[in-house]
């Protein structure tokens, strides 16, 4: 008894006489560890902690266990928002990575002159700020007197009526905003990744008489996996965390017509602040969290470290 | 020994109690001895209000600084709620609009009016009573917030469009035009140039307004919109919409500002707020060319209106209650400040006031006030409830949406009742504990 008490008692002054004498490297790393444990492991608990009860802000909170977790899967319209969040990031994401791809091996092959110029306007969208391009596109979008509709009607097509009916065009616009927004973000990593890339490769594949899609398909992509690796990462995050898209093209948390624009996020905010379901919202968010997890899982099978 | 103890433990409390009871009978301060600076937050138009009797409340009370911190009526809300909830950063004095009244009236977070020093039950008869019910708890032991202003629902019409259109346009003519569907009807199309103009921006604020005072619930919690009115009302929307006769825009949206400025929508039914908003941003330059009505087949003719209240985290709550007593429980603030941004006072003393039976020369002269007070007398008592706001959001979706596929308005009505009875049950739940909890007092 008193042996295990003296090993504990020495590893213990071990530690601390470690501490002390890396004292200088602790405290440079520590702003990171204390600003993490104030803003992101204690948040991390709270809200799971949240998750479990029942809370309006003022009273007490009232513990139920599982039960949010298990209304929400009940739920008509979170389930709604769920297939509208998985359509959105997966119909915006395929024509942005894929547009992505092709528009930084263009500039990157320097088959047209000005790459700087591209790079750079192609990227702008990216630095806008979100809300103030949803405004703008959300007068776009207008159905009265939404400059699309306008052209529409000088070309003579019927203007489009983008959020009645069954609201079949809110997705599209969104889709749409979206994908501009974005698309020059992950073009400028795909460009970085490139870059990495030896022109040797290339070289050779051209004295072998190979032609651009070639390259492109068994040079430049297989050489990319752990780039496109990351971008799926990041565009899993954001495809299901989207919200300053919907929540100002559709002016407000209603999800539009039939909640065809209610995205998880939108649901989250208008449970929380419109509501008042603190741990309803709470438990939405750790949903998210999960299918971001499993997705992720699911990416790292497909593309995950294997030999490049 | 056990003797002495107990003397000295009885004459301890007693003197405690004897010092409690003295403290509780607190005197208002003077005027000039009340100092400190007080924050008031809430949404336009009510930072102009304020702006106009800032100096008047600075000649009564010297020493009270007054800052103004407003922004968005949501995003004012939502920091509320948020402050509350921390228990800090809510400002000294804060707006409550109608709306979320139902949030916070039966909970903690604001300082109970009912109390000493406050003491507000003896002004109780001198404001319109459905709206001091509304900040009273179901227990009727709290009391939230004071009431500011009500918003007599009346539909804001444009007089030269109506003249263009060949319909009457004067107001006696207008009402009796607008008394029947069929004369809404016939309006709606005599008004309407396709991709030009229409009668108004959205169908679906045709039903949304017949709730505009959102009573979606009687005492017991049944709905309040199961009626063979509320269902004429949607019917009448939904053939608006069929025809093609509204503009399909969102109210209160970008491009439905737009449109009403460019005379391209000719009709609002709102608030008497929206006079106000109508002279200042909206389309100031239409001057003189307004009217208005009563708007038909309304239960309680009543939009909004807000509140002044006190977070109970407020330092300084002698002067913030002075602002709020100053502000809307007198006369000449009340007047001043509805002269400044046309919030029509809950507080009945004011009407007393010339300016109640001038002409308003925005609405070619009409006699607005005098209608306005008509109509805040015709209203019926209102039952708040935690399940409002969500309650409101649901319909408006079912209702706009059923407009959007032209589903019948039966089908609308009924599916919509049970989506809420689902999405709100446990809200439902918290309310029928509270109604259980007053009724057993």
């Amino acid at each position: 008894m008193t042996a295990n008490l003296e090993r504990r008692q020495i590893v213990k002054s071990h530690l601390l006489k470690d501490l002390y004498r890396n004292r200088v490297a602790y405290a440079y790393i520590s702003p990171f560890y204390i600003l993490f444990i104030i803003f992101g492991a204690f948040p991390l608990v709270a809200g799971f902690y949240l998750s479990l009860h029942n809370w309006d802000g003022l009273s007490d909170m009232i513990f139920i266990g599982f039960g949010n977790y298990i209304n929400l899967f009940k739920d008509t319209v979170f389930l709604k928002a769920v297939y509208n969040t998985l359509f959105i990031g997966i119909i915006a994401h395929i024509p942005m990575l894929f547009g992505a791809l092709i528009l930084a091996f263009i500039i990157n092959m320097g088959i047209i002159k000005g790459k700087d110029i591209f790079r750079t306007v192609y990227f702008l969208p990216v630095i806008t700020g979100s809300v103030a391009v949803a405004i703008v596109f959300r007068m776009l979008y207008g159905v009265r007197a939404g400059l699309i509709n306008y052209v529409l009607t000088l070309a003579h097509i019927t203007p489009i009526d983008w959020w009645g009916g069954h609201g079949a065009w809110i997705k599209p616009a969104i889709i749409i905003l979206f994908v501009w927004k974005w698309i020059g973000w992950n073009m400028v990593i795909y460009l970085a990744g490139m870059q990495g890339i030896s022109n040797d490769y290339y070289e050779a594949a051209r004295i072998d008489g190979a032609n651009l899609p070639q390259m492109f398909f068994r040079i430049t992509l297989p050489l990319l996996k752990p780039i496109i690796f990351f971008t799926l990462i990041q565009s899993t995050i954001g495809g299901l965390t989207i919200f300053a898209e919907p929540y100002m093209l559709l002016e407000g948390s209603s999800g539009g017509t039939n909640y065809e624009g209610l995205t998880l996020m939108v649901f989250l905010y208008r449970d929380a602040f419109e509501y008042v379901h603190f741990g309803y919202a709470s438990a939405v968010a750790y949903v998210v969290s999960a299918f971001i997890i499993i997705i992720s899982f699911f990416n790292m099978k497909f593309f995950g470290k294997e030999n490049t | 020994m056990k003797k002495a103890l107990i003397a000295v433990f009885v004459s301890l409390v007693s003197f405690s109690l004897a010092f409690a009871g003295g403290s509780s009978e607190k005197k208002a301060s003077a005027p000039d001895k009340l100092s400190g600076t007080i924050t008031v937050g809430g949404w336009p138009s009510g930072d102009k209000a304020f702006q106009a009797i800032i100096p008047m409340f600075n000649q009564k009370y010297p020493n009270i600084k007054v800052e103004l911190q407003f922004q968005q009526s949501a995003d004012h809300h939502k920091k509320l709620l948020t402050s509350l909830a921390a228990g800090a950063g809510a400002q000294d004095v804060v707006m409550v609009e109608a709306r979320y009244i139902g949030m916070f009236r039966d909970k903690r977070g604001f300082v109970n009016l009912l109390d000493k020093p406050y003491d507000v039950k003896r002004m109780e008869n001198d404001f319109v009573d459905y709206k001091w019910q509304m900040a009273n708890s179901l227990d009727k032991k709290q009391m939230i917030g004071l009431p500011w202003d009500i918003g007599p629902l009346s539909m804001f019409y444009r007089k030269d469009m109506f003249k263009e259109a060949g319909l009457p346009y004067e107001p006696e003519e207008v009402q009796k035009l607008f008394s029947s569907s069929e004369g809404f009807l016939t309006a709606a199309r005599k008004l309407y140039v396709p991709g030009k103009k229409w009668l108004l921006g959205n169908a679906a604020d045709i039903f949304m307004v017949r709730k505009a005072n959102r009573d979606w619930y009687n005492e017991d919690l049944s709905f309040r919109f199961e009626d063979a009115e509320t269902l004429k009302t949607l019917d009448i929307a939904q053939t608006i919409r069929k025809e093609g006769l509204d503009a399909k825009v969102l109210r209160n949206s970008n491009e439905w500002i737009a449109m009403v400025k460019q005379g391209q929508i000719a009709i609002d039914m709102s608030g008497s707020w929206f006079g106000g908003f109508l002279k200042t941003f909206i389309a100031p330059e239409t001057a003189g060319k307004w009217g208005i009505v009563k708007v038909p087949n309304v239960e309680v003719p009543n939009w909004g209106g807000s509140f002044l209240a006190i977070p109970e985290q407020c330092k300084n709550k002698e002067a913030a209650w002075a602002f709020i007593e100053f502000a809307i429980a007198t006369k000449e603030a009340q007047n001043a400040m509805f002269k400044a941004v046309d919030y029509f006072p809950a507080y009945k003393p004011a009407w007393d006031d010339p300016v109640y039976q001038a002409a308003d020369p925005f609405f070619d002269n009409q006699k607005t006030r005098v209608l306005w007070i008509d109509i805040s007398k015709g209203t019926k008592p209102s039952f708040v409830t935690i399940m409002d706001a969500q309650t409101e959001a649901i319909m408006r979706s079912a209702v706009s949406t059923g407009l959007d596929q032209g589903i019948s308005s039966k089908q609308v009505l009924e599916n919509v009742k049970t989506q809420i009875l689902n999405e709100t049950a446990q809200d439902r739940k918290v309310m029928e504990d509270l109604i259980k909890k007053a009724k057993g007092k």
